[in-house]
């Protein structure tokens, strides 16, 4: 009987030579020191840990910030946290001006930690070995990475005045980061490589030019309507011609203008307007230009795009008409949206000018300047 | 030396020195240029009306040039663009430095000695290289192709696309540039501009009465004021005025206001005209710097023509006329005989516009 297990007791509990309810009560003891000391917390796996880098291509310079969740903190002097490399990443000339340290409860971005090539009063340490990053405590009790912040450690151009990178394992694969070290906590980060992290995109845009003209037909008419005589200008009142103009071409775009003066069946004519100058009643002058005039009241400025009228008619309340030539009338330097202009067409007449109907057709070319 | 850039069985120096005789034979050869794109290009038209027929100007500059037997220029034109009859009596050829305008190129249907040839296959234009080493077009020179009425000689042109629209006009062949020019046609490419001058006649005399005050039997007296008739029309055939008087509605002249006595009119045998410085009578004398006095009134001196009951011709122009003149003098001249008293006549004048 002596030998009997006694049921009431797991013999794998057992602690040799202590009774069951002493056992229990060992057991309590421990439990209530663990949770009542202040303070006083595991060493265990780092959580939410991830490497952010800024290139995947095999052999490439890379920035890397690294995150993670640490249950343990680095609140003692001689606290060490060692993030070690893979094997192939180049760590080149990558010191601890190439890195930030930062943590925080809620973004890990909130404490910036001063950081140099040792630890120091206030001052963590953060320097490469090899392959292992080690960042030390400082020296003194401050700097403290408290339980359960999380930490971001920036390495490369991403760190506020870094400038050399770690480079990329030359072979296309999986590669593992390790973080340990003795404040505790352990984590691993699973990063990959390329042979090439990049796509080329590419289309072709044909050179295009457009060109739209409104209203080709304008009657020249006295303000309130009626024909014009040598105390009213004529002018196109009620129907606005414009040309609206666009293109890729890097040059831009030329509008020109050819056309004959105005002149009735019996083959009179009236005057064209061979200088830039105002309307004037009584003589005869027909012109053209692409503003918003005062004299007659009509017309607008060119919108959208980056067009302007030619000199001679991007004054306001002067016109000019050059007969049976070729003429520029508006250009864009280079590529442009669609710019409207609007024609303003006026006439005037002397009082000797034969009565009659008076026409004339302009014919106007875009070309795009490729 | 790495592997990858190590040829088989050639020694990493050895490998660089091949890599430098070749980068110097690169840049050292005179006249080695690459082919690219061509840049400036532009198509000037003369008209961008749907199904229309039109001129090209177009413009391009070669990096490349055409400088060798062979080397070909393809313009190809948009597919619906009617070639037509275009030929190469319809295209200028010419190249430059500065304006691409400095020399003009030898055109024929196909290339010879000197001669380039330009001829349409389907929408491809080729232009084609001389088959000798002269009339090359150099590297970096701007090239001009006019096809259509603006080449010298020209009659033939391509007519638009009958649907409005951006097209593009590709450009290749292997003297080694390529490039892309952007056109586009319109439903219309022109506006009908119009104006009515309705006619117009203007008038107006000067005053409406003139005096003699007291006439007398031994010299011709003048009235005064003179009356000047001002008068304006936009009438291709110009203008008359004509005349007419009242008299004692039985003949012309002066009536006696109180009695029935007349001082006739040009005198008192109611002649056309007379010389009052010989007879008594009464009539006026006409002149204007443009119009054309009627040979009646044309007078000067004693000399005055007579009015008459019915609407004489006074002054004529032929032509608009733009505040025109005409000046009436009233003369007259009475007898010893002539019964005293007051006399009135009342003349009428007519302004007619002949559009």
């Amino acid at each position: 009987m002596q030998n009997k297990t006694r049921p009431e007791l797991v013999s794998g509990h057992k602690t040799k030579g202590l009774k069951p309810t002493k056992f229990l009560v060992f057991y309590l003891i421990l439990a209530l020191v663990v949770l009542m000391v202040p303070g006083l917390t595991y060493a265990g796996p780092l959580t939410a840990l991830s490497d952010t880098m800024s290139r995947l291509k095999i052999s490439e310079d890379s920035d890397h910030t690294i995150k993670f969740t640490t249950p343990t903190g680095a609140t003692d002097i001689g606290d060490t946290i060692e993030i070690t490399m893979p094997t192939g990443f180049t760590i080149g000339a990558v010191v601890f001006g190439d890195m930030d340290l930062s943590h925080g409860a809620s973004t890990g971005y909130e404490t910036e930690l001063t950081l140099a090539a040792a630890a120091g009063a206030g001052v963590w340490g953060a320097s490469f070995a090899g392959q292992i990053l080690s960042l030390d405590h400082p020296t003194d009790a401050t700097g403290d990475i408290a339980i359960d912040d999380k930490v971001v450690v920036e390495i490369g151009t991403n760190a506020t005045s870094g400038s050399n990178q770690i480079a990329n394992n030359s072979s296309a694969d999986s590669y593992v980061i390790d973080i340990a070290g003795d404040f505790g906590d352990t984590g691993q980060i699973g990063i990959v490589i390329l042979t090439d992290d990049e796509v080329v995109v590419s289309t072709t845009i044909d050179p295009y030019v457009t060109f739209v003209i409104t209203q080709n037909t304008v009657p020249l008419t006295k303000t309130g309507g009626g024909n014009p005589d040598d105390t009213n200008t004529g002018y196109n009142e009620g129907s606005a011609n414009t040309l609206a103009a666009s293109t890729n071409g890097t040059s831009g775009y030329s509008i020109s203008y050819e056309g004959s003066t105005l002149e009735n069946p019996d083959s009179d004519t009236i005057d064209a307007m061979a200088t830039k100058t105002t309307s004037s009643t009584g003589s005869e002058q027909f012109g053209i230009n692409l503003k918003n005039n005062a004299t007659p009241n009509t017309g607008s400025d060119p919108s959208g795009g980056s067009g302007t009228p030619e000199s001679d008619y991007n004054t306001a309340d002067e016109f000019r008409f050059i007969v049976d030539t070729t003429t520029a009338l508006a250009s864009a330097a280079a590529a442009s949206a669609t710019t409207t202009f609007e024609v303003t067409y006026i006439v005037n007449v002397a009082a000797a000018t034969e009565a009659g109907l008076y026409s004339t057709t302009v014919t106007y070319i875009c070309t795009g300047n490729f | 030396m790495q592997n990858k850039h190590k040829i088989k069985g050639l020694k990493p120096t050895k490998f660089l020195v091949f890599y430098l005789i070749l980068a110097l034979l690169v840049l050292m050869v005179p006249g080695l240029t690459y082919a690219g794109p061509l840049t400036a290009l532009s198509d000037t038209m003369s008209r961008l009306r749907i199904s229309e027929d039109s001129d090209h100007t177009i413009r391009f500059t070669t990096p490349t040039g055409a400088e060798d037997i062979g080397d070909t220029i393809e313009i190809t034109m948009p597919t619906g663009f009617t070639i037509g009859a275009v030929v190469f009596g319809d295209m200028d050829l010419s190249h430059g430095i500065t304006t691409g305008y400095e020399t003009e190129l030898t055109l024929a249907a196909a290339a010879g000695a000197g001669v380039w040839g330009a001829s349409f296959a389907g929408q491809v234009l080729s232009l084609d290289h001389p088959t000798d080493a002269g009339e090359n077009i150099t590297a970096g020179n701007k090239v001009i192709v006019e096809i259509g009425t603006n080449a010298n000689g020209g009659s033939n042109q391509i007519a638009n696309n009958s649907s409005a629209d951006s097209y593009t006009i590709s450009i290749a062949g292997d003297f080694g540039d390529d490039g892309k020019i952007g056109i586009v046609t319109l439903t219309d490419d022109q506006v009908a501009v119009s104006a009515d001058v309705d006619p117009t006649l203007t008038f107006s005399l000067s005053g409406n009465s003139t005096d003699f005050s007291t006439l007398s039997a031994s010299s011709v007296t003048t009235s005064t004021p003179n009356i000047t008739l001002t008068i304006g029309t936009n009438a291709t055939s110009g203008y008359t005025i004509s005349i007419y008087d009242t008299g004692d509605t039985s003949d012309p002249g002066m009536k006696e206001v109180a009695g029935s006595f007349m001082i006739g009119s040009a005198d008192y045998s109611y002649s056309d005209t007379a010389d009052l410085s010989s007879v008594a009578g009464y009539g006026i004398q006409g002149s204007s710097a443009t119009a054309t006095i009627d040979a009646r009134y044309d007078q000067t001196g004693d000399d005055v023509g007579g009015y008459e009951l019915t609407a004489q011709a006074l002054a004529t122009y032929g032509s608009t006329a733009d505040n025109h003149t005409v000046l009436i003098t009233s003369k007259a001249k009475v007898t010893s005989s002539t019964t005293a008293g007051s006399y009135a006549d009342t003349v009428t004048v007519i302004a007619t516009g002949n559009f």
